[in-house]
C-alpha cells in the first residue's frame, strides 16, 4: 500500500520544441503540503496543470494515490486548484461563488450550508457571504477562491501563486492564515511561488525549479542552511547573503582560507574557526572559494571579542526596519550586510569606519568553479 | 526653502473621493515622506502640491501665500519619478536643459551645472551619452536636472523603485547627504514602509485618502495613533488583542487572565469609563517562555498554546493563541531551540507593559 497522494515520474514536458520540463520526479504524501518554488517561467505552473490533467506531459507520469491518471480528464481526477488570477462569478454571492463546487456536485442544500459555512469561519470571510462578489476587496477576492477551492472534496488541492497578485501587508497576513488552515484540515497540497519567504513559511517540503528541472528538494530549514549551490543560496537567502572570496592554502602544515580583495592578506585558520572543515578543505587546496554569510550572523565589533574574520568596513547606509537596523558596510571590495540596534547607527555615521566581525562557524562555503557547496 | 501647508483638502475624480479633507503642514528644510497602500492617495496629495491637480476643496499655502491657483509652471516647484525621461543626448545637456530656456548666459549654466554635477558625482560622466548609464546614474541625472534650477520645493515620486537593494541604499545615503547640502524641503511619496522609516525627518501615513498619523519614524513605529497605522507599519504588523477592564477588581483581562493589575495604566483605562479595549503590542518585543517566569519585572504573563510555526529564514514566528486570539511572537533562530514549539503547545507569553498600547475598540484610534 503506498502512502503517497501524488506521485510524478519522470515527468517531461516540450513547448514549441523546448523543453520546459526536465524528469520531474517527486512524491507527496497524504496531509503534507509541498512548494515549487522558483522563478517565473520556470515550469511551475505547467507543472501544476500537469498534475490537474489541463496539459498532457510528453513522456512520464502522474500517480494519484497509488493510481497512474494520465489518461482520466481533469474532472476525474479528484483534483481542486486555485489559479493566480480570480475568476469569480461578480454578480453572485461570496455565498453561491463557495457554494458553486458543491452545486455542480449536487449535494443537498443542508449540507451546502455546513460546509460553506465551514470553510468561511476557516477563512474568516463569515461576515461577507452575502455580498456579491464584485464588492470585494482584492484580499476578500483571494479567501473566496481560496474559500472555494477548499470546499470541493478532493485528494489534491493545487494553488498557482495564489497571493502573488496582492499588496505585501495582505499576502503575509493571509499567508499565516493559510499555513493555519492547512495545519486545520491536514489535506495534500501543492502550491506554487516565486517568493522564498513564502516557501519557507508555509511548506513541508520544497522543489526548487530553475529552468525546468528540480534543482533542490527538502524541507524549508534543509534548503535554507545547506543550499546545494550558490545560486540556490543567493535565490533563497535574497538580499541578505554576504559573499566573501578565499584562497585554499596550506601553510605550515596547516590549511588555511586567505580571503581576498582586501589589500593585505587576511587569513583565517580552518583548524580554529571551523574544525568539522579540516578534511573536507584540503580536498580544495589551490581552489578559490566563496565564503556566504547571512546577515544575522554579522555584527559590529563594539571592543568585545569576535569569534571569526574582523574586518574593516566602512558605512555605505542603512534601513531602518522599526526595531532594528540593516547596515551596509563596505569592506574591501564587497558590499555587507548586518543586522544591529537602532542606538548604534545615524545618518551622519555614513562614511565611518566600523569594524565588523563575520560569524565564520555559522557559514557555509561553496566552491567557486563548480557553485556547489562544500560539505 | 518653503513651508508647505495643505488646508482642507479634498479631492474627486468623478464618484471617487481620493482625498478626504486632508491637512498637513511641512515644515521649512524637512525631508518629509507621504507613506501608504497603492490607491491611498498619496500621489494625487503631491500632484495637489505640484499644481498638476486642483482640489475639489481647499487650499494650497507656499510660506503663507496662497498658490492653490497658481499654475505648476510658476510654483518653482521640481518633480522627480519612479521612471525618469531623459532626452538622448549627454549627461551635460539633460542637465543644463531647464536652463536653456531662461535667459542665462552659456558660461553660468556651465557653472551651474559643474556644480550640480559635482554635488550629485556626476562630474566625470558630463560628457557621456545616456544610453551609457546605469539606471542609477540616470536616476541621478534626473536629479541633477531638478536641482540645477534650484526650486524651492522637490517633489519624488517613488523615485527609486526600480533600483536593486545595494544601488538603492547609496541613492538613499545620496539623498540624504543632499538634502544637508541644498537644505531645501523635500516631499517624497512611497509605499515602501523602510524607504520612508530610513529617509523621512516625518512621515504621513495615508489610508483611503484620508491622513492617519504625522509623526517621526520611531513615532510612527512605537506608538501608532490608531489600529491601522500599527498593522501596516512593521513586518508583521502589531498584535491587536481585545481586553475587558474590571473597575471593581481594578484589572485588565484577556479572557479570563489577567494582564494587568492596579498600576497606573489601569487606573488611567478606568477613569475614562471604558469597559472594552484593545491592546496593541509588536510581535518583536515579546517574549516567549516554556515555564511561567513570575521574577520578571515590568511584564505581564499571559498563558497561551502554539497555533502554528513559520520559519522565515533571519527569524521565527509563533502564533499563539490566547482565549481565541492569535498573537505573533518573533524569535530569532537562536531563540528557537529552546522553546521548540510545537502544535498545542502549552506557553507563556512576557508582554513589556512598557510596549503595551490601547485602542479603542470602536474607532481603532489609540487612547494610551
Amino acid at each position: 500500500m503506498t502512502k503517497y497522494s501524488l506521485e510524478l515520474i519522470n515527468i517531461t514536458k516540450y513547448y514549441k520544441g523546448k523543453k520546459v520540463l526536465d524528469h520531474i520526479n517527486i512524491k507527496v504524501k497524504q496531509g503534507e503540503m509541498l512548494t515549487l518554488l522558483g522563478p517565473p517561467g520556470s515550469g511551475k505552473t505547467t507543472l501544476l496543470k500537469i498534475i490537474a490533467g489541463l496539459e498532457r506531459q510528453d513522456q512520464g507520469n502522474v500517480m494519484i494515490n497509488g493510481e497512474i491518471v494520465d489518461d482520466e480528464p481533469p474532472y476525474k481526477r479528484k483534483v481542486s486548484m486555485v489559479f493566480e488570477t480570480l475568476a469569480l462569478y461578480p454578480h453572485l454571492t461570496v455565498f453561491e461563488n463557495i457554494a458553486s463546487p458543491l452545486i455542480a456536485a449536487k449535494k443537498t442544500k443542508s449540507e451546502i450550508r455546513k460546509r460553506v459555512e465551514e470553510v468561511a469561519s476557516l477563512l474568516k470571510i463569515r461576515h461577507l457571504l452575502e455580498r456579491k462578489a464584485d464588492k470585494l476587496s482584492g484580499g476578500e477576492r483571494q479567501r473566496v477562491a481560496l474559500a472555494r477551492a477548499l470546499v470541493k472534496e478532493a485528494d489534491i488541492y493545487l494553488f498557482d501563486e495564489p497571493f502573488i497578485n496582492l499588496d505585501a501587508k495582505i499576502r503575509t497576513t493571509l499567508r499565516t492564515e493559510f499555513k493555519k488552515l492547512k495545519e486545520a484540515l491536514k489535506k495534500t497540497m501543492v502550491f506554487s511561488t516565486p517568493d522564498p519567504l513564502e516557501a519557507l513559511a508555509l511548506s513541508d517540503n520544497i522543489a526548487i525549479i530553475f529552468n525546468g528541472k528540480i534543482v533542490q528538494y527538502g524541507s524549508p530549514l534543509e534548503i535554507y542552511n545547506n543550499p546545494l549551490n550558490i545560486g540556490i543560496a543567493r535565490y533563497i537567502t535574497g538580499n541578505i547573503l554576504n559573499e566573501l572570496y578565499a584562497i585554499v592554502e596550506e601553510i605550515n602544515g596547516e590549511i588555511v582560507l586567505n580571503v581576498k580583495g582586501f589589500g593585505q592578506s587576511k587569513t583565517l585558520t580552518v583548524k580554529d574557526m571551523v574544525p568539522e572543515y579540516v578534511d573536507l578543505m584540503d580536498n580544495y587546496i589551490g581552489h578559490e572559494i566563496i565564503i556566504a554569510n547571512k546577515a544575522n550572523y554579522c555584527y559590529l565589533v563594539h571592543g568585545k571579542s569576535c569569534e571569526g574574520l574582523v574586518l574593516e568596513a566602512e558605512i555605505l547606509g542603512f534601513e531602518n526596519h522599526g526595531s532594528e537596523i540593516l547596515l551596509y558596510v563596505k569592506a574591501g571590495n564587497n558590499v555587507l550586510r548586518l543586522f544591529t540596534s537602532k542606538e548604534d547607527i545615524k545618518y551622519g555615521d555614513i562614511g565611518k569606519k566600523v569594524n565588523v566581525c563575520i560569524d565564520i562557524a555559522k557559514s557555509t562555503f561553496f566552491d567557486k568553479s563548480t557553485g556547489l557547496i562544500i560539505r | 526653502m518653503v513651508n508647505v501647508k495643505l488646508v482642507n483638502i479634498t479631492k474627486v475624480f468623478g464618484k471617487v473621493v481620493a482625498v478626504r479633507n486632508l491637512n498637513l503642514e511641512v515644515k521649512d528644510g524637512e525631508f518629509f515622506a507621504i507613506l501608504g497602500p497603492s490607491g491611498c492617495g498619496k500621489t494625487t496629495t503631491l500632484r495637489i502640491i505640484a499644481g498638476l491637480e486642483k482640489p475639489t476643496k481647499g487650499r494650497v499655502y507656499f510660506d503663507g501665500v496662497d498658490v492653490t491657483d497658481l499654475p505648476a509652471s510658476q510654483r518653482d516647484v521640481a518633480m522627480v519619478f519612479q521612471f525618469y525621461a531623459l532626452y538622448p543626448t549627454t549627461v551635460y545637456n539633460n542637465i543644463a536643459l531647464p536652463l536653456k530656456s531662461r535667459k542665462i548666459s552659456k558660461k553660468d549654466i556651465e557653472k551651474r551645472v559643474y556644480e550640480v554635477a559635482e554635488l550629485l558625482g556626476l562630474k566625470e560622466k558630463l560628457h557621456v551619452h545616456i544610453n551609457k548609464l546605469t539606471m542609477a546614474e540616470k536616476q541621478k541625472v534626473a536629479l541633477a536636472r531638478a536641482i540645477v534650477r534650484k526650486p524651492r520645493l522637490y517633489l519624488l515620486d517613488e523615485p527609486l523603485t526600480i533600483l536593486d537593494p545595494v544601488t538603492k541604499i547609496i541613492m538613499r545615503s545620496e539623498f540624504k547627504k543632499l538634502q544637508k547640502k541644498i537644505k531645501q524641503t523635500i516631499i517624497y511619496v512611497t509605499h515602501d514602509q523602510i524607504e520612508a522609516m530610513t529617509l523621512a525627518d516625518r512621515i504621513a501615513v495615508m489610508n483611503e485618502g484620508v491622513i492617519e498619523q504625522v509623526g517621526t519614524p520611531d513615532e510612527i513605529y512605537n506608538q501608532p495613533n490608531s489600529m491601522f497605522v500599527g498593522w501596516f507599519i512593521g513586518e508583521p504588523g502589531m498584535n491587536f488583542v481585545e481586553a475587558s477592564i474590571d473597575r471593581d477588581g481594578k484589572t485588565v483581562k484577556i479572557g479570563e487572565q489577567i494582564l494587568l493589575r492596579s498600576n497606573e495604566l489601569v487606573s488611567k483605562l478606568t477613569e475614562k469609563g471604558i469597559e472594552k479595549v484593545v491592546v496593541g503590542v509588536r510581535p518583536e518585543y515579546i517574549l516567549l517562555l516554556k515555564e511561567p517566569k513570575t521574577c520578571l519585572k515590568n511584564h505581564a504573563l499571559l498563558k497561551g498554546k502554539v497555533v502554528v510555526t513559520e520559519f522565515l529564514g533571519t527569524h521565527y514566528i509563533v502564533l499563539v493563541s490566547v482565549d481565541k486570539e492569535d498573537i505573533k511572537v518573533k524569535i530569532p533562530p537562536s531563540a528557537y531551540p529552546k522553546i521548540a514549539p510545537y502544535k498545542n503547545q502549552e506557553i507563556y507569553l512576557a508582554i513589556p507593559i512598557e510596549r503595551m498600547l490601547f485602542f479603542d475598540i470602536n474607532t481603532g484610534k489609540r487612547i494610551l
